[in-house]
């Protein structure tokens, strides 16, 4: 098995795609959660779709996460720069965004879930109902 | 869905912080700074005041006032105040400005 070592430049132009093809995730998914949100408000599934938002933003939280990296490492290597306050104070925040993005998602996910089972419940019992004799 | 809501308000006010130290970093002139110092200001003070009124819904929702709607209206607020944070869409609209 061979391994290849990337040289500076190479990695530069790959943390360059990533932080486009990032960016452009971030803006999707930024739309989407205002359209959704917007549909909520005007009365269309609005439990379910702000499940849906949640979990975007959730996601578009990690994106701007991984963007804020991406972008401060290249600072910090064309400064040379060593780790001073600054540096701590936005790793701070990449650290919370990570941590909020991470919490959102998993919070979104339990509230479509959620919501699913209300659904199903309340759909079974409208069935069971429907079953039911009509004397009882 | 309220707890994400006030996570999402915590995390913008955690972060509004960012996007100002990474304008102060770059090696312009004197007037581009200024003007890079002045709107990294704005922009992290807007977040911060989406942060705030996302927490304060969240807090709403929680309590049982129209959740909902609440929860809604702040997920609105954050996916715009993201969306209008994004470099992609600032850059799209500089664009749109500059014709």
């Amino acid at each position: 098995m061979s391994v290849e070592t990337l040289t500076q430049a190479q990695f530069h132009e790959h943390a360059r795609q990533w932080e486009t093809t990032t960016l452009k995730t971030e803006v999707l998914l930024a739309c989407g959660a205002v359209v959704l949100s917007i549909l909520g408000l005007a009365g269309i599934l609005p439990n379910d779709l702000a499940a849906i938002t949640v979990i975007a933003l959730g996601v578009v939280l990690g994106c701007q996460g991984t963007n804020v990296v991406l972008r401060y490492t290249e600072l910090l290597y064309e400064a040379g720069a060593t780790p001073n306050p600054r540096a701590m104070e936005v790793g701070r925040g990449i650290t919370a965004e990570f941590l909020g993005g991470l919490a959102g998602v998993v919070l979104g996910d339990l509230g479509a879930v959620t919501n699913c089972a209300n659904d199903t419940d309340v759909s079974s019992r409208d069935h069971l109902w429907r079953d039911a004799p009509i004397d009882e | 869905m309220s707890a994400a809501v006030i996570t999402y308000g915590g995390t913008l006010l955690l972060t509004s912080s960012e996007s100002f130290l990474l304008t102060l970093s770059g090696k312009e002139n004197e007037m581009v700074h200024q003007l890079m110092h002045s709107m990294g200001r704005a922009s992290a003070s807007a977040q911060v005041l989406t942060g705030i009124g996302a927490l304060a819904l969240g807090i709403l929702a929680l309590v049982g006032i129209a959740p909902t709607i609440m929860i809604l209206v702040a997920l609105l607020a954050t996916g715009t105040s993201m969306l209008l944070r994004s470099s992609f869409a600032s850059g799209l609209l500089m664009d749109l400005l500059r014709l």
